[in-house]
């Protein structure tokens, strides 16, 4: 099923996604957000805010660098790309307007996952720039961990 | 005939009060059953209608925040909606009845009941866990009254 079929009102914000490249791969969700499900957890929102979980002693900042300790914390290192590593689980970190905004991950046949937003589904999309676009902005690191 | 102060047609209508129909005002009494309570319950009237605004409005904006909100990773970006913002200018009256929608559906209310209440109820532990931290608004709530 396509996502912006599901969620219309989204058109403009991923102007790289077609039902070709993408499906969507769980119900709705308000539990947990991108940054969550990036580092597999799907019961609580990791973001620098007041309501949401941030790893003790990491600036509460949605800079790059915070987000990069913060990620570290599970296990992720910054890492040169996307390519698939057999073994390696990487994750694609999106930023707007300087502010990170978004994270994939990786699936283990070289197509990425993401939760979109804080309340709506997951998708699995072919390549990690497909959900580019006004509201994530554009990838601008990558981490990695064993898988 | 068709003369409205005749008592043919005020026994066909109603009486004095209008026509016969349950046309309800306030909360769910008719303007007949109003007027039969002695003193004309003006007060009683104004804050029932106010509630009921408040109610409304309260409902249609976040209505509008549910369905206009981006799909964002975050709170932040969530609460800033103009919507949510309009929610929190309402001020206290709002309590209430965002811990009523939070008991129908769990949702991101916190940063705005935080702003309202001025407390935060929330252990660190729950940080982030919709859950738990509705849970523990909807309790503090139930200790203040603000929830049946």
């Amino acid at each position: 099923m396509d996502f912006l079929a599901r969620n219309p009102a989204e058109q403009p914000n991923f102007p790289f996604l077609f039902p070709q490249n993408h499906r969507v791969t769980s119900p709705p969700d308000a539990r947990y957000n991108c940054i969550a499900w990036a580092v597999g957890e799907t019961g609580v929102c990791w973001w620098p805010h007041p309501d949401a979980y941030w790893p003790p002693d990491v600036p509460k900042e949605e800079s790059v660098q915070a987000f990069e300790q913060a990620l570290a914390t599970k296990g992720f290192e910054p890492c040169s790309d996307g390519s698939l590593e057999p073994g390696w689980e990487r994750i694609a970190i999106f930023v707007a307007n300087g502010n990170v905004t978004h994270a994939a991950r990786q699936n283990s046949d070289g197509t990425w996952t993401s939760k979109m937003g804080i309340e709506l589904e997951d998708i699995a999309h072919d390549t990690f720039n497909a959900v580019e676009g006004p509201l994530y902005g554009q990838v601008m690191c990558f981490m990695k961990r064993r898988r | 005939m068709n003369n409205s102060t005749s008592p043919e047609f005020q026994a066909r209508s109603g009486g004095v009060w209008g026509s016969g129909a349950q046309v309800t005002h306030g909360a769910g009494c008719t303007l007949r059953q109003v007027r039969r309570m002695g003193e004309p319950p003006l007060n009683w009237l104004q804050e029932s209608f106010q509630e009921r605004i408040l109610a409304e409005k309260f409902q249609s904006l976040a209505a509008l925040w549910r369905a206009t909100r981006a799909a964002t990773s975050s709170p932040k970006e969530l609460t800033a909606h103009v919507a949510y913002r309009a929610v929190v200018a309402m001020g206290e009256a709002a309590l209430p009845l965002i811990l009523r929608e939070l008991a129908k559906k769990e949702d991101w209310w916190f940063a705005a009941l935080r702003e309202l209440a001025q407390e935060d109820p929330v252990p660190s532990a729950h940080r982030g866990n919709l859950h738990a931290m509705a849970q523990d608004w909807l309790e503090w709530g139930r200790r203040r009254g603000l929830l049946g």
